[in-house]
């Protein structure tokens, strides 16, 4: 003889009931990575100590202010050139072949050893006597590698120009 | 048959194609990428759409499209010469003057993106044109997605979705104004169109212009972002060009990143018996979306607004949650360890003291198979009775007892693609548009374009009958004499398929003498169809090569529902329309396994796999594998179980996932019965209007939150998988019947229902190659499965269901529907609205379905609003002998003269039809006859507030027309067709003859 009904009473635990529930669970959680936290909590001690939670915590609250701001700040078209410029000699970077790069920058690092010794000698030189050095096998093949250099150079230069 | 393929090459890689495919199909076939976004999709409708121009390919010099050029033998293309390459670069960079790359700050970045992987296939590095805004804001009117024309690429596949897929005419684009863009009908709100919410348009949209709202700010980890961060942010990005491939680079490792906290599991809908699958997205407990796929075997990228948009009840704070035990006036929680002892004992203690059969059991057609079987075998095997049945009962069971009869099977004779490929339809007494509204779309596309014929009976002019060739009002409840005499009608000119009657056909001639009374004056007088009306259609059914029959619930709710359902099963063998592609009988089952759940056993007279349990041999293989004995007699059915009570000869009851205190009829007698009751168990999701006369309720988990199969409405099984954990103490049904039974000695061991369906396969020969690893995803098996796994989609090829293999015509005669008497003058019609489910327990449950569709209306024609001085949002009374409810009026032309229709979804009962209907069932299956009802109407208030609000789809002003209208985009002023301008830039060089 059961009437319709649609009174439930909940055993909803008290606040207190669920306080305690999830602080066994968190203490579950604890004992079972013990070494973890207690980790975690020394890096958190030297954080505290140098100041650095204090700094997160109030970049932290204040966050979407400190985010317009900042995105103000690289917003700029000095920060849009330093960022292209990244982007441009990363890539650059990225384009050169290593072992050429290589050779190139062993030429240079000796190329600036003779310099420095010619510059304690201090002697000048002549018309004739840059003629002579041309010659060198050395310098002429250093001469001849720069104009090739420079022929790359220009014809890249010149890609944009039209026939 | 394998079709020979041709052989042709991309880039010289060689490529098969099959023969009459175009160079994109073969290429994709082959994992070959081209590009090609607005081929992305599954053929929508119309086929290829030709708006993105990004697919380019060079064949001997020349730039053609390979979404429309067809590949040919030997056939030599470059996708990538300099000059295709030109090409689609030039399509790839319009496309991105009208959407702007943020990738990694855009909720669309799940790798899924085909703006985004077309752009980074390309190695675009730079826009050559500048993104420009469109002068439009986003349309956020509508509740559940957005538009935003600044990310519209102007594809438009949504509009080709909505148009030919969906066939709800409702999208456009307007290509005539200076910035074309998407337009709701005739360029309203999103909200105050006529769109139907179904999703389409979100689904196959490339990017995020239209996106679920659910997702916004939600999938990405940076796109919650605060706009007065955001904006800059992009800003600087466009500021800084650092190139596409930058930004592609970063996107990617986000994107990969969402992979680990976006979860996407494939489910099965459970809004109707279509059996549309599709995966959920989900973020803990929280569902981001529902994604369609085009594996999908069923609906592809299809979806209707439930199962797009309606989940929400999932995690709706309402949900059971812990088992409740009824004491004095109130329910108190319990441990299941409380509920399910004292359930044993009640059910044992009423078993001992008054038989095995004072028990009933009721099952849900919104379960699981597996819980299905599990639950017959509970109530046969430890509770030793057949008094077990489901909801089918209330709709369904004469359209398969009807089958039964004359084929042999009770289920859809073939699937989709046979009402898809139909020269024919004819539905009758069904509402597919919004009761199965996926089936209908299919229905609806192959009228539109593919000029398959379409004839609607129903009494209301509803959506499909609106677009149909013909549409027919007869009388309430005379089916089946228009129907026979159509039958006659067809015999009489000579046209029934001979060949067919004599080779594979019984009692032919006896069945056509019993013809003899249908002539068509006869049907005429009964029906109120015309003569000539009832041979157009005759004529129609003879002319088309096949001819399916849909019907539902305007069939089989009627005191004759299964001999209606038999003069179909006759109509169709007559015209030979059984065991050919494109032709069958169609019963659409309303809930998503209300074919699976009697195809597994949960019915009086049936074990698994519909084998008789009064067979011996059956029950000893039962009792085997069972391991102890069941009963022989069989038992009694929902309805004899609720006469049952009344006589006090039932006096315990078990039912799971059904609400029978609203959707059984004249519910004011099953509420009585229910009170008679000395113990009523309910299990549901929700403190359903049943639970509310319930001993204990237990709470059950939907399918969201466990693992199983449904069978859909062509009798296609699907593997859904678990996404969710149960929410609190809930447990899925088949762990419940398990914990029961084990607690009452049964020693059961499932621990995955998989294991369950391994125990049916090997018990039904129907059901014998059906295992959880050939379901596995996407795969599905249309029974019945041969032990090697092979399916049968079409059935009867070689022979019927019975012994000689052969049909059998069965004489059947018109029963005339129940009359109230002369005080009861409007008749009332009922059933289902596209956005509620059911009484409504799940769908009230979403705000966004509800704002759309707050409450219940009643549809009175404007010819009985004039008479009755009423319009829409009076207040009206409904009378019949059986109780009264009260309603508020929507006046509209869908319903005729004195008919009114009330839909059915009220999860309070005040307005529940039910308390109008009788207890007058159908003969044969007791099913109740709930579309005989008379009612007399009183006005209780003249003034009121409409009771559909002004933002629902059917105030809308659909603008139909075929696909996005390319030709108008090529006929503006300011479009250079690509070719030519890869041409006239001179972008190649001159050099194009280089290429291959």
């Amino acid at each position: 003889m059961a009437k319709a009904i649609r009174q439930i009473e909940k055993t909803t635990p008290s606040s207190e009931e669920l306080h305690d529930q999830d602080i066994t669970a968190l203490l579950k959680q604890i004992v079972e990575n013990r070494q973890a936290i207690s980790t975690s909590l020394n890096i958190l001690n030297e954080l505290q100590q140098t100041g650095v939670l204090d700094t997160l915590n109030g970049l932290l609250k204040t966050r979407v202010k400190v985010a317009s701001i900042a995105m103000e700040q690289v917003n700029q078209p000095s920060m849009h050139n330093i960022i292209k410029n990244g982007f441009n000699t990363i890539e650059f970077l990225g384009a050169l072949d290593p072992e050429k790069l290589k050779v190139i920058l062993n030429a240079v690092s000796k190329g600036l050893d003779e310099t420095s010794e010619r510059i304690g000698q201090n002697e000048p030189i002549g018309l004739w006597g840059m003629m002579k050095t041309i010659r060198d096998p050395d310098v002429n093949t250093a001469l001849s590698s720069m104009l090739g250099f420079l022929n790359g150079m220009g014809k890249e230069m010149g890609k944009g120009r039209t026939h | 048959m394998e079709q020979t393929k041709i052989t042709f090459s991309i880039d010289n890689n060689e490529i098969q194609a099959i023969p009459g495919q175009s160079i994109f199909e073969a290429a994709r076939d082959s994992d070959f990428f081209l590009p090609g976004i607005c081929s992305t999709q599954p053929d929508l409708g119309v086929g290829v759409i030709q708006t993105c121009d990004t697919c380019y390919v060079e064949i001997d010099g020349e730039l053609k499209r390979s979404c429309t050029t067809k590949a040919a033998p030997d056939m030599k293309v470059s996708s990538g010469s300099e000059k295709a390459k030109a090409a689609q670069l030039e399509g790839m960079s319009r496309i991105l003057k009208n959407h702007e790359l943020y990738c990694t700050v855009c909720d669309n970045n799940n790798g899924n993106c085909t703006v985004h992987n077309t752009a980074e296939h390309l190695q675009l590095n730079h826009q050559k044109y500048e993104f420009t805004p469109k002068p439009y804001p986003p349309d956020n009117s509508h509740p559940f997605y957005r538009y935003e024309p600044d990310q519209c690429i102007l594809c438009g596949l949504c509009v080709e979705a909505c148009q030919d897929l969906q066939v709800s005419e409702v999208l456009s684009i307007d290509w005539e104004r200076q910035q074309p863009r998407v337009i709701w009908d005739n360029d309203v709100p999103i909200n105050e169109s006529s769109c139907v919410s179904c999703g389409h348009c979100v689904t196959v949209c490339p990017c995020n212009a239209l996106m679920e709202k659910s997702m916004l700010g939600n999938a990405g980890y940076l796109t919650g972002i605060p706009k007065s961060v955001l904006e800059p942010m992009i800003d600087l990005t466009k500021e800084v060009e650092p190139g596409f491939k930058e930004i592609f680079a970063i996107s990617n490792v986000e994107a990969a990143m969402r992979e680990a906290r976006i979860n996407r599991t494939k489910t099965v809908c459970t809004y109707c018996g279509v059996g549309c699958t599709f995966e959920v997205w989900t973020k803990d407990r929280e569902i981001l979306k529902i994604q369609p796929q085009a594996d999908a075997p069923v609906n592809g990228v299809s979806t209707c607004v439930k199962g797009k948009f309606g989940w929400d009840f999932v995690n709706s704070e309402e949900r059971l949650t812990t088992p409740l035990i009824r004491k004095g006036e109130k329910f108190v929680e319990a441990t299941w360890e409380e509920a399910l002892s004292l359930i044993g004992e009640k059910f044992l203690s009423i078993k001992e003291k008054d038989g095995a059969d004072a028990l009933g059991f009721i099952a849900s057609s919104k379960c699981s198979n597996e819980e299905n079987y599990l639950f017959q075998k509970l109530a046969r095997t430890v509770f030793k009775t057949n008094n077990i049945d489901n909801c089918s009962r209330y709709c369904q069971t004469p359209a398969s007892a009807g089958l039964m009869r004359t084929v042999g099977i009770g289920g859809d004779s073939g699937t989709l693609e046979d009402i898809a490929s139909s020269e024919l339809i004819l539905v009758v007494g069904a509402n597919p548009a919004e009761s199965h509204p996926v089936l209908a779309t299919r229905v609806k596309r192959a009228n539109k374009l593919a000029e398959q014929k379409l004839i609607v009976a129903d009494l209301r002019k509803n959506d499909l009958a609106e677009r149909a060739d013909l549409h027919i009002h007869p009388k309430p409840g005379t089916d089946l004499v228009w129907l026979s005499a159509i039958t006659k009608y067809i015999v009489d000119q000579g046209w029934e398929d001979r060949e067919f009657l004599n080779s594979r056909v019984n009692r032919v001639e006896d069945y056509i003498q019993s013809l003899n009374k249908f002539t068509l004056e006869y049907a005429e007088d009964i029906t109120g169809i015309s003569k000539e009306t009832l041979k157009t259609i005759a004529t129609m059914i003879h002319e088309a090569k096949g001819t399916c029959i849909l019907w539902a619930m305007g069939v089989t709710q009627h005191m004759g529902g299964t001999d209606t359902s038999t003069a179909i099963g006759n109509l169709l063998l007559i015209t030979g329309n059984f065991a050919k592609p494109g032709a069958g009988a169609f019963p659409l089952r309303g809930h998503n396994n209300v074919q699976g759940a009697s195809d597994f056993g949960t019915m009086p007279a049936w074990l698994p796999g519909y084998q008789p349990v009064e067979n011996d041999e059956v029950r000893a293989r039962f009792e085997k594998a069972w391991g102890t004995d069941i009963p022989k007699q069989p038992g009694l059915n929902n309805h004899q179980i609720v006469a049952a009570i009344q006589a006090e000869k039932v006096k315990g009851m078990y039912l799971f996932g059904e609400e029978m205190g609203l959707v059984d009829s004249n519910i004011n007698f099953v509420h009585e019965a229910f009170e008679k009751l000395e113990f009523f168990v309910v299990q549901d999701i929700f403190f359903s209007k049943t639970a509310q006369f319930a001993d204990v309720v237990l709470p059950a988990a939907p399918s969201l939150e466990k693992d199983g199969t449904f069978t859909n409405t062509e009798r296609r099984i699907q593997r859904f998988y678990k996404v969710f954990d149960p929410l609190g103490d809930s447990k899925p049904d088949w762990e419940i019947f398990q914990d029961l039974a084990n607690h009452l000695g049964a020693n059961w061991n499932y621990s995955h229902p998989g294991e369950i369906m391994d125990e049916a396969a090997k018990l039904a020969p129907h059901f014998a190659g059906v295992s959880y690893e050939r379901l596995e995803g996407w795969e599905s098996q249309v029974w019945p499965v041969d032990i090697s796994g092979k399916d049968t989609p079409l059935l009867y090829k070689d022979k019927f269901q019975f012994p000689d293999g052969k049909a059998r015509l069965i004489t059947v005669d018109w029963t005339p529907p129940f009359e109230a008497g002369a005080d009861y003058d409007l008749h009332l019609n009922n059933g289902r609205i596209l956005e509620h489910f059911h009484e409504g327990n799940m769908t009230y449950k979403s705000e966004g379905i509800t704002s759309k569709v707050p409450e219940l209306w009643l549809e009175v024609s404007p010819e009985l609003a004039e008479e009755r001085n009423i319009q829409t949002g009076s207040l009206v009374r409904l009378t019949s002998p059986y109780g009264h409810i009260s309603v508020r009026v929507w006046v509209t032309d869908q319903v005729k003269g004195k008919e009114l229709y009330l839909p059915m979804h009220t999860t309070e009962g005040k307005g529940a039809v039910n308390k109008l209907t009788s207890s007058y069932h159908d003969k044969i299956t007791h099913t109740p006859n709930y579309k005989e009802m008379q009612v007399k109407m009183d006005v209780l208030e003249k003034d009121g507030e409409s009771p559909l609000p002004h933002h629902n789809f059917r105030f809308g002003n659909p603008q139909p027309h075929i696909g996005v209208e390319t030709e108008k985009k090529w006929k503006r002023s300011d479009f250079i067709s690509i070719p030519e301008l890869v041409e006239r830039e001179g972008l190649i060089d001159g050099e194009s003859n280089q290429a291959n």
